[in-house]
């Protein structure tokens, strides 16, 4: 290397782009790359080079003259089989080439690149920073001797889990595919469900330290511009050392931080994020967590299951009244109860009373007392067979809600009927679709109870009001939450508490404004239209389904 | 005012007018209707209510001629600035005074049928700090939870009227406009009526809100002519299951109409819960809006840019007066001065307002 005889004088583009290199250094963007290999090395190693994973390998490739090259990649991150095979095996088998290439002593990083390198995904980088970052995530670089650019190949490969089915999100019909924790793969799978020219996956880097890569995952052609750049803003807003889950991202760009109320939807099937992908929202997903961020949402939408879409309509209702039933039972009932036992007994239907009353003779607590101890049970029990391994957690379930529910009864210490309250809330619960929307029911339960004791109906009513005024407040990236109830929206409400046959679903929600509202199909105008013209009755295939 | 500003769909407007003024009034109403016009009372409400629909028309055509601005300023713009105030301050009054009255009667509807210990301070208190929370919110979200609570009001409200039919006896509508039944001399109980109809005068405080402001005399008079289908419904319902004379006497005729129900299948022993549930929804949408007004018109007059501070600097006010309504003779008493300012606004005034600003435009062609 130090045997230089004659050293071709730099040319003056050269000598302009090293003074340019030098001034971006003076204003602090970071080191370049110089044409001394042995500088730049000593450079890494100076930075990455103390840790033992950061492996260096120094070769001399055989052009026409020696060439020493040095290749720096991450043990463990990268693929070892791409870089024998690919490119040690390639730059080391050229066995005195003599090409115009290869005499090309200066523009060898890019000559390389164009003619010996058979790896798919490769570019030019001279950012010393960017490299860094490149060899940390699994790209390994190559360095070339009197090259200010280094070769970035793509060789990131490690061990990861499987597709495997949701566990948190289980559907009895509807694909048994879930995300992943590999940020690719899951991009991938919204790539073979769409294969439109107009789905855009662009990505982001997040955390100072963790550089998590984050992609925004949209229809160009369909979802509001507004919405789109509104998430890419709060996301470019994101100052964090490192993300560990979505979650950290759900947070900082919530509509309202002190809200109970999620304003962005999280799930990990598949399925759900393109259905909303198609409807004109935006996913964004990250690397690392099989969990996707779907926004906007409205409130109706954290209740609906993507079951709903794939039973026949009637059942579908069937459900979603269900759901919303349950919904109302898991906020309501202990309070409801509460109110009408301590306040308003006349209320009940006397014979009901009387049951109540006979039950809660020698019941040592107050009702509010007696609620209180029961719904906390249940918590504790809920919370332990949720951290319990799997089947352990069950049995959790039925030795703490059968047998202890039992025993407090036969020991005269909590009435019979408290237990149906308690177990009715409990069950009703579970049906909520998303665990962020179920919790604020848990949490909220409890004020619940508390102003149902203190001002009886009135009190819950008054409650109630107050839930709504900040229900109604409420905006996910601009969608009014509490949409299509209000505003009123009659065109939205086909997929509401109710809803209508695939093929009558003919526009895109209205309340995310997408730039193409229709879905392909039918000719009608609106869905109840296109009720009575059902894809039988078309003659023009109008049977054909978006979704 | 900025595009932005303007988010009321015009839905949104009829529902608003339908929040504000169907309220504490409706459960009393037909009991002073029946006072004056007997068994064809529902003939009656039906006649003024189609009056206050005619008011309506005015004061929207008003609203609309200046679009981009509130009652506030064109008010001063057409009478000259002190008359100006004055009648914006009247204005003021007259909405805020429904605050008062709306939370008196809940009170007094609570002790009845749901809390009948309960202090004043903590079932007034609480729905004023409700009312108030609501109140200093911006009119998007306003707009939304009215839209709400109304819709569940009525549906409720309709739903246990229907159910009353089962009571329903004919010949307590007749006969029709007999004569003998009708009490002129009574006029002033009728008067005191007024103030259930007179809501829309909202309008000229809304418009710079509302996305459309050509829809506005639509939806106007829409909302108003709802406000009037459904209270000669609900008198129908009352003097039909009751009959005229037993509806005089009654005190709170709607309660009365809810208790007779009878549904074995049902898990409540009586109905009226549901229905008081459905009209605490009601008289808080009343109460929350004419709030809403009467701080907006305020602050506007004081030039601030926001209204949050005039409602909670109202509280203490509301609550002294909404305590010092001790009993239905008192708040009957000042029903009667709300009914007859209403009448002088959405008669008098406003039409005034019309017709000065008509010659206005018109010299100024």
């Amino acid at each position: 290397m130090d045997k230089k005889k004659f050293r071709r004088p730099k040319p003056p583009s050269e000598i302009r782009k090293d003074k340019e290199k030098q001034q971006k250094e003076a204003e602090g963007k970071g080191p370049f790359l110089r044409r001394d290999l042995v500088t730049n090395v000593n450079y890494l190693k100076e930075t990455i080079g103390k840790s033992k994973d950061v492996v260096f390998r120094e070769f001399i490739m055989d052009l026409t003259e020696p060439v020493q090259i040095v290749i720096v990649f991450v043990d463990g991150l990268a693929a070892k089989e791409i870089i024998n095979e690919y490119i040690l095996e390639a730059l080391t088998f050229q066995g005195g080439l003599e090409t115009d290439w290869s005499r090309d002593r200066r523009n060898l990083a890019r000559n390389i690149k164009d003619y010996v390198l058979n790896i798919n995904e490769v570019s030019l980088q001279s950012d010393c920073s960017e490299i860094i970052t490149a060899i940390l995530s699994g790209e390994t670089v190559i360095l070339i001797e009197d090259n200010d650019l280094a070769i970035i190949c793509n060789t990131r490969g490690w061990e990861h889990r499987g597709i495997q089915e949701p566990q948190t999100e289980a559907a009895i019909r509807g694909p048994k595919v879930g995300f992943n924790e590999l940020l690719r793969s899951n991009t991938a799978q919204i790539r073979r469900w769409i294969r439109d020219q107009d789905l855009i996956i662009n990505t982001l880097k997040i955390g100072v330290r963790s550089k998590t890569d984050v992609a925004i995952v949209y229809l160009e052609s369909v979802a509001k511009p507004q919405i789109v750049t509104e998430v890419e803003k709060r996301l470019n807003k994101i100052e964090i050392d490192g993300l560990l889950e979505s979650a950290y991202i759900q947070e900082y760009i919530e509509d309202r931080h002190y809200s109970l109320f999620p304003t962005v939807q999280t799930t990990e099937r598949v399925d759900r994020v393109v259905a909303s992908i198609l409807e004109g929202r935006v996913a964004v997903l990250m690397d690392n967590t099989p969990f996707a961020l779907i926004m906007p949402v409205t409130f109706w939408q954290l209740y609906y299951s993507a079951e709903d879409y794939y039973h026949r309509w009637p059942l579908a209702i069937l459900l979603r009244l269900i759901r919303f039933i349950s919904f109302f039972f898991s906020l309501y009932l202990p309070a409801l109860y509460l109110a009408f036992a301590v306040h308003s007994p006349e209320l009940i239907p006397f014979n009901l009373a009387i049951k109540i009353a006979g039950t809660r003779e020698g019941i040592p607590f107050p009702v509010f007392l007696e609620a209180l101890i029961m719904e906390i049970a249940i918590e504790i029990i809920r919370e332990a067979s949720v951290r319990l391994p799997g089947p352990f957690g069950q049995t959790i379930g039925i030795v703490g809600g059968f047998i202890l529910g039992d025993a407090a009864v036969r020991a005269g210490l909590i009435s019979p009927i408290m237990t149906i309250v308690v177990a009715l809330t409990a069950i009703s619960s579970f049906t909520a679709p998303s665990f962020g929307v179920a919790i604020t029911m848990r949490i909220l339960r409890f004020p619940l109870m508390i102003v149902a004791q203190v001002g009886g109906l009135y009190g819950l009513s008054m409650a109630t009001i107050f839930f709504l005024i900040n229900l109604a407040g409420i905006r996910s990236f601009g969608v009014p939450f509490l949409s299509p109830l209000v505003p009123f929206n009659f065109s939205d409400l086909k997929d509401s508490i109710f809803v209508v046959p695939r093929w009558a679903m003919i526009k895109r929600p209205l309340v995310y404004e997408p730039l193409d509202v229709k879905r392909e199909g039918s000719k009608a105008k609106n869905w109840w239209e296109a009720l009575f013209n059902p894809p039988s009755k078309n003659k023009k295939g109008a049977g054909k389904e978006d979704e | 005012m900025s595009r932005k500003l303007r988010s009321l769909f015009s839905r949104q407007v009829t529902m608003m007018i339908l929040g504000l003024t169907i309220g504490a009034g409706i459960l009393t109403l037909p009991s002073a209707v029946a006072r004056v016009f007997g068994a064809s009372s529902w003939i009656g409400t039906l006649i003024i209510g189609l009056f206050f629909t005619g008011g309506s028309y005015v004061a929207a055509k008003l609203a609309q001629m200046f679009p981009e601005e509130t009652i506030v300023e064109y008010s001063q713009k057409i009478l000259g600035k002190y008359f100006g105030i004055i009648f914006s301050i009247l204005f003021a009054v007259f909405f805020f005074s429904f605050v008062p009255i709306e939370t008196r009667i809940m009170h007094e509807l609570v002790n009845i049928s749901l809390l009948p210990q309960a202090p004043s301070w903590f079932v007034n208190g609480v729905f004023i700090l409700v009312m108030a929370y609501a109140a200093s919110k911006d009119i998007t979200q306003l707009a939304q939870v009215n839209e709400l609570l109304i819709e569940i009001a009525l549906v409720v409200g309709v739903f246990v009227s229907i159910l009353a039919w089962q009571h329903f006896k004919p010949m307590h509508m007749l006969p029709v406009f007999a004569k003998n039944q009708l009490h002129f001399e009574q006029i002033g109980a009728e008067i005191g009526t007024a103030f259930s109809y007179a809501g829309f005068p909202l309008v000229n405080m809304i418009l710079p809100y509302i996305r459309n402001p050509e829809e506005v005399t639509r939806a106007t008079i829409k909302g108003n002519l709802l406000v009037t289908l459904i209270y000669t419904f609900f008198t129908i319902t009352v003097i039909g299951v009751f009959g005229y004379k037993e509806t005089i006497d009654l005190a709170w005729p709607g309660l009365e109409l809810a208790k007779s129900v009878n549904l074995e299948a049902v898990i409540l022993e009586r109905l009226d819960l549901i229905l008081l549930i459905s009209w605490i929804s009601a008289v808080f949408t009343t109460g929350v809006l004419a709030y809403f007004v009467a701080a907006l018109v305020i602050s506007k007059l004081f030039g601030l840019r926001n209204h949050t501070f005039v409602v909670w600097a109202m509280v203490p006010l509301i609550y002294y007066l909404s305590t010092s309504l001790k009993n239905y003779f008192v708040w009957n008493q000042w029903g009667l001065y709300i009914s007859i300012l209403a009448i002088i606004i959405s008669f008098l005034l406003i039409p005034l307002l019309y017709f000065l600003a008509l010659i206005k435009a018109r010299r100024r062609n």
